[in-house]
C-alpha cells in the first residue's frame, strides 16, 4: 500500500495545475486575513479575534472547494489522458489505487489547510499587534472549533472530489458538479422545496450546507435540531455524504472497463 | 513465463469484440499477434491485463491471473498505447510514479531512460515529444521492472528506421534471454523479421496459431519462376502436358508457373531442349498470407480503387 501511496503522491506533485491551485489555497486565506488586519485593526472597535476567525473561515469555504477540485481533477485527468490504464496495470487492485488516492488527497488537503490557517492566524495577529490590537484565540469561546472544522471540511471535500471523479470521469463535468451543487443547486432546490411544502429551512440538512456549518461561528454545539443542526451532527451528515459519493465512485471503478 | 489465454470473450453493447479466443504464448519466442483493424487485438490485450472486464474466459501468467500479481511490473511489461501519459508531466516523473508503484528505485528509472535514448530529453514535458519519443518512453516503462513477459501493441508505430531496428534487437534479446514476448503490429514485414510464432485473429476469433514459416507455407501463394532466352516452346509444352497448370508470361525472359513444382518444369524444359537461366520455387510474403487468411474477417475494407485513382 505504501508504494501505491508514494506513486499517487508523485502524480499529485508533478502536475503544474496542482501547484497553481495549491498556491491559491495558500494565498487566499493569508491575503484576506492579513489585509483585513492591516487595514481595519487600527480601529479597535472594528477588529478582534472573531473578525480574524471569520476571515479565515470565510476563505476556507473556497479553499475547501479548491481542494475538492484538485482531488477530482487528479482522478478525471487519469481517465482523460489514459494514465488510468498504466495505473491499473501497475497496481491491479483497484481498491488499493482508490484508497491511495483518498489518502493522498485527504492528507494534502488537511495538512495544507492546517499550515495555511496557522500561518495566516499568526501573521494577522502580528499585524494587528502592530496596530495595538491583541488577538488571542483562547479568549474566544470555542474559537478554535470553526478552524478545526475548516480542516475537516477540506479533508471531506477531498474525499467528495475523488469519489465524484471516479463517478463522472470527466473533468468539466466533475468540476461543474462540485461547484454548482454547493453554490447554486442546494440554494435553488432548498428555496423551491420551502415554497412548495411551506416547511422551514429544509436546506439545513443538505450535504454541503452541513459541510459549511462545520466552520460556523454562530451555532457552536447548539443541539437544537428544530433550528440548526450542531457542528457535530452537520459533520456526520457531510461525512456520510462524502462516503456515499466515494462508495458509488468505487463501485463504478470496480465494475467498469478502465 | 507461460502465457495462456483461455476462452476469452468480450462484448461492447451488441458487438462481440472477442469471441471465445484461446491461444498460448511460449517463453523464449517472439509471438506476433496479427489481425485486421477491429479484429479485437487491443481488446484482448486489455482483457489479459484486467483493464477490460472479460465476460468469459481468462488469461493466465504461469497459471495466475494478472490481478493476482502483487507487483506486476516485475513480471509483465505492457505497452498498450504510447499516448497514455499526462502531457504536462516530464518523462522522468512519469517513470518515477510507475517505478514507485512497484517499489522500483529512481536509479532504475535513469537506467531505462539511458536504455531507450531519452536521457537528455527526460526533463522535458511529454507534450513536446514526438510520437517516436513517446513510443520510446512507453518502452522504457515496459523495461522498468525487468519483466519476464512483454506485451506490446504496435510498438514500432511512429519510430524512425533506427528506432525500428532498435526495438527489433531489444525484442530479439528479450526472447533469447527466455522472455515471453507478444507483439501486435500492422507492419507485417517487421513481424516477419522478428517473430517466430504467430497468433492470427479475425472478428475476435482465432484464425490460426502457427510458426511464421508454417503460416506462410499454408496461406501464401507458391509458384515456380523460370528464366531463359527463349521460353515459348516451354510455355506451350506446359499447357499441353499439364492443362491444370497456370503459366504467366511476366516478360520476354520470365515465366511464372503455378500448379507445378520445379522438377516437373525442369524435366519438361530438358525434353524440349529449352535453355534455362533460372528455375526457382517462389513463395508469397507474410503480407500475402495474412491477407489471404483474413480475407473473410476484414471488418474495414478499402473500396477496391487503385492507387492512381486515390492520387
Amino acid at each position: 500500500m505504501i508504494h501505491t501511496i508514494q506513486s499517487e503522491w508523485i502524480k499529485v506533485r508533478t502536475v503544474t495545475m496542482n501547484w497553481v491551485l495549491g498556491g491559491v489555497t495558500v494565498a487566499l486565506p493569508l491575503l484576506v486575513s492579513v489585509l483585513t488586519a492591516l487595514f481595519t485593526s487600527d480601529d479597535p472597535g472594528h477588529y478582534d479575534t472573531r473578525t480574524l476567525v471569520e476571515d479565515l473561515v470565510g476563505s476556507s469555504i473556497f479553499t475547501g472547494l479548491i481542494h475538492g477540485i484538485i482531488a477530482t481533477a487528479g482522478v478525471t485527468g487519469e481517465f482523460g489522458f489514459g494514465t488510468i490504464r498504466p495505473t491499473f496495470a501497475a497496481t491491479p487492485s483497484r481498491l488499493r489505487v482508490v484508497a491511495a488516492k483518498v489518502v493522498v488527497a485527504v492528507l494534502t488537503a488537511c495538512s495544507l489547510t492546517t499550515v495555511v490557517l496557522l500561518v495566516s492566524y499568526f501573521a494577522s495577529a502580528a499585524v494587528a499587534d502592530g496596530n495595538g490590537v491583541k488577538v488571542d484565540l483562547a479568549e474566544m469561546a470555542d474559537g478554535s472549533a470553526p478552524l478545526v472544522g475548516a480542516v475537516v471540511f477540506a479533508g471531506l471535500m477531498a474525499v467528495v472530489g475523488v469519489g465524484l471523479g471516479l463517478l463522472v470521469r470527466s473533468t468539466p463535468g466533475a468540476v461543474t458538479i462540485l461547484l454548482a451543487w454547493p453554490l447554486v443547486v442546494e440554494g435553488l432546490v432548498g428555496g423551491l422545496v420551502q415554497v412548495i411544502t411551506s416547511s422551514e429551512n429544509v436546506m439545513r440538512w443538505f450535504p454541503f450546507q452541513c459541510g459549511f456549518r462545520l466552520m460556523s461561528l454562530s451555532s457552536e454545539f447548539d443541539f437544537d435540531f428544530m433550528d440548526e443542526p450542531s457542528r457535530l451532527a452537520s459533520g456526520v451528515v457531510f461525512a456520510l455524504f462524502a462516503v456515499v459519493v466515494l462508495a458509488l465512485g468505487t463501485l463504478r471503478t470496480q465494475r467498469s472497463d478502465a | 513465463m507461460h502465457l495462456t489465454v483461455e476462452h476469452l470473450s468480450k462484448r461492447f453493447g451488441k458487438t462481440l469484440a472477442v469471441d471465445d479466443l484461446s491461444f498460448e504464448v511460449r517463453p523464449g519466442e517472439v509471438t506476433g499477434f496479427l489481425g485486421p483493424n477491429g479484429s479485437g487485438k487491443s481488446t484482448t490485450m486489455r482483457c489479459m491485463l484486467g483493464l477490460d472486464r472479460a465476460e468469459t474466459g481468462r488469461a493466465l501468467f504461469d497459471g495466475r491471473p494478472y490481478s493476482q500479481l502483487r507487483t506486476p511490473l516485475h513480471q509483465v511489461g505492457a505497452l498498450l498505447d504510447a499516448g497514455y501519459v499526462h502531457p504536462g508531466r516530464t518523462a522522468r516523473n512519469h517513470l518515477r510514479w510507475l517505478a514507485a508503484s512497484n517499489g522500483l528505485s529512481r536509479g532504475r528509472v535513469e537506467e531505462v531512460l539511458d536504455l531507450v535514448g531519452l536521457h537528455d530529453a527526460a526533463g522535458k514535458r511529454v507534450r513536446s515529444y514526438s510520437l517516436g519519443m513517446r513510443q520510446r518512453l512507453g518502452l522504457a516503462s515496459v523495461l522498468l521492472g525487468r519483466p519476464q513477459t512483454v506485451i506490446l501493441d504496435e510498438p514500432a508505430n511512429g519510430l524512425d528506421p533506427e528506432g525500428i531496428r532498435w526495438i527489433r534487437d531489444v525484442l530479439g534479446h528479450l526472447a533469447a534471454d527466455g522472455c515471453t514476448v507478444l507483439v501486435s503490429s500492422h507492419q507485417l514485414a517487421e513481424i516477419a523479421l522478428i517473430a517466430n510464432q504467430l497468433v492470427v485473429i479475425g472478428r475476435g476469433r482465432l484464425i490460426e496459431q502457427a510458426s511464421v514459416a508454417d503460416f506462410v507455407g499454408r496461406w501464401a501463394e507458391r509458384w515456380v519462376q523460370v528464366k531463359g532466352p527463349a521460353l515459348g516452346a516451354l510455355s506451350s509444352a506446359i499447357v499441353r502436358s499439364y492443362p491444370s497448370a497456370d503459366v504467366t508470361t511476366v516478360d520476354a525472359d520470365t515465366l511464372h508457373v503455378r500448379g507445378l513444382d520445379c522438377p516437373a518444369v525442369g524435366e519438361l524444359a530438358a525434353a524440349q531442349g529449352v535453355v534455362l537461366h533460372e528455375l526457382s520455387p517462389q513463395t508469397g510474403s507474410l503480407e500475402d498470407a495474412f491477407l489471404k487468411a483474413t480475407a473473410h474477417a476484414q471488418e474495414y475494407r478499402s473500396g477496391g480503387g487503385t492507387a492512381e485513382a486515390a492520387a
